[in-house]
């Protein structure tokens, strides 16, 4: 394994025995940034004054002796959709850059800066994160370090393409309807979209209230536990996140498969004519030892609900914009905005009924099991440009169905797990779903299969 | 509700849109209708839903007394 692709808990072991210097991992990684980004497209600003600056005070605090934290002189970079202190918050928009800097990190931000992490800088994203492609008019698709060719998948393109690249070992993403998830699963990262409400969006610019979670994304399954246990507890500026004390995964990362129940999703998760994700969740099945089948009825209304509520919410929050000027939004999501826009209220109602529907059908369903194996995509990453998909004998539109698996999951704000299988030719990704703040869970599965080798981040093999 | 009864995408444009005092140009308004045949398809299947009659119950929950844009 090369340098760029340590893992951070390991770069943060030897910053602390004082093996290496904070400022010289900082260094490299602006470094390989430089010299790769340009192909990739993953960055959108990148902070490197202050990355140096934060690196050398790790230093100096480790030559006075003091304590350093977790995440001590680790790399990391964010969404643009989060603020960063200076910047405007641009999510993925032309209009935001308009917009003041921001005169404070996001939240989760500062967290892994508290614990030693290093912001490196914002990363691209689809406009306003509706998006699964990684595809953006203004900033330039974000593309996918195993084939620059290909999407890195959205709408958390940077995030999932700068963890695959070797740039940072963390990044944070946003999921509505899977944005951490799909990109994970085209880029071969893992992935976690914790529970709905767990971790606070404060200083975050939303999408879809009803929807919205942040979460990290990872190449190695101790620094995704680590790096969400350390942003988890509440925060008093975002309505939705619960008041729950910090629940931390490490202590039971390594307690292995013994006790819990797996079953895989059958009937609308059926991956026939799906080669390659039907090969990736056979993997996975047989690597947890799950054979029964479990019908989740209602996915299909599930997912319908999350893309009405979605449609409803996002493009009444922008509905200013969009009067203003709309020709300003990125035709691929400006569209979708402007029909958002005209929504009869009942439908929106009867898809937040149905939404709770689904959460109580699913409810019973974790009597039973204590994870779901699922797809996380139809098919591993499409093409730049690739407008259409051919699923199940159908052409249909690449956009909505890249989220056809993810969606029902995120519309009842289950913890997921996206972990990476290497295909043949490119990586795709499988979902581990567990009932609501059982993230130990979904993390305790991706550890095992991590350790056994069904799952695993690849380093890029052309990219340099 | 959405149902079977006639849904016509291009008379709910032409009436809703002036009324949210949205301009939808003769460009946009091939995708525009799209995406809202898109969506009534959507509202078509969560119509399908066997919900009580008798209950009404969202999603979202409101906490009188929590954070929130109002306090």
């Amino acid at each position: 394994m090369t340098e760029a692709f340590a893992p951070a808990h390991e770069v943060a072991r030897r910053i602390r025995n004082g093996e290496i210097a904070a400022e010289t991992v900082v260094a490299d990684a602006l470094a390989r940034i430089a010299k790769l980004d340009p192909q990739v497209n993953a960055f959108t600003d990148v902070t490197a004054e202050r990355a140096l600056a934060s690196a050398r005070t790790i230093d100096d605090a480790r030559t006075r002796g003091e304590p350093l934290g977790p995440l001590a002189g680790v790399p990391f970079a964010a969404k643009n959709l989060f603020d960063i202190e200076g910047l405007p918050t641009r999510a993925g928009s032309k209009i935001n850059r308009e917009r003041p800097p921001a005169p404070r990190d996001a939240v989760l931000v500062e967290r892994l800066s508290a614990a030693g992490g290093i912001l490196l800088g914002g990363l691209n994203m689809g406009e306003y994160a509706y998006d699964f492609t990684g595809e953006n008019a203004h900033d330039g698709p974000c593309r996918n370090p195993h084939d620059l060719k290909r999407m890195a998948g959205g709408s958390s393109s940077g995030s999932g393409a700068a963890t695959a690249a070797g740039f940072v070992p963390i990044a944070l993403g946003s999921d509505t309807n899977g944005s951490i998830r799909v990109p994970g699963s085209l880029c071969g990262v893992f992935g976690l979209k914790p529970t709905y409400g767990r971790l606070p969006r404060t200083r975050s610019f939303p999408f879809c209230d009803s929807l919205d979670h942040l979460g990290p994304l990872a190449r190695d399954v101790t620094d995704l536990a680590l790096s969400y246990d350390l942003m988890q507890g509440p925060d008093a500026e975002d309505p939705a996140c619960a008041q729950r004390p910090v629940e931390p995964t490490m202590p039971s990362l390594h307690d292995g498969l013994s006790g819990l129940r797996i079953a895989v999703a059958g009937g609308y998760f059926a991956t026939d004519g799906m080669p390659e994700a039907e090969a990736a969740v056979a993997k996975v099945a047989n690597g947890l030892g799950a054979k029964r089948v479990l019908d989740l009825k209602g996915a299909a209304v599930a997912r319908a609900a999350a893309f009405l509520i979605t449609n409803a919410e996002s493009s009444s929050f922008h509905l200013p914009r969009l009067r203003a000027g709309a020709d300003d939004f990125d035709p691929e999501t400006r569209d979708r905005f402007l029909a958002g826009a005209l929504l009869p209220a009942a439908w929106y109602v009867q898809a937040q009924r149905a939404r709770r529907w689904f959460h109580d059908e699913m409810m019973r369903q974790f009597a039973e099991v204590d994870l779901i194996v699922a797809p996380a995509t139809p098919c591993p990453a499409p093409l730049v440009g690739q407008k259409t998909l051919e699923l199940r004998g159908e052409t249909l539109p690449l956009r909505p169905s890249l989220g056809l698996f993810t969606q029902p999951i995120s519309c009842i704000g289950l913890p997921v797990a996206a972990v990476p299988v290497q295909g043949e030719a490119l990586p795709i990704g499988v979902q581990l779903i567990a009932p609501p703040w059982r993230e130990d869970i979904c993390l305790r599965a991706a550890y095992a299969l991590q350790a056994m080798g069904v799952c695993r981040a690849t380093e890029p093999e052309n990219l340099n | 509700m959405s149902g079977a009864v006639d849904f016509d995408p291009e008379r709910h444009l032409e009436v809703m849109a002036p009324t949210l005092g949205l301009t939808i140009s003769e460009e946009q308004k091939p995708v525009v209708l799209q995406f809202l045949a898109i969506a009534h398809n959507m509202a078509r299947i969560v119509e399908a839903a066997p919900l009580a009659d008798d209950k009404l119950e969202l999603a979202p929950s409101f906490r009188p007394g929590l954070p929130g844009d109002g306090l």
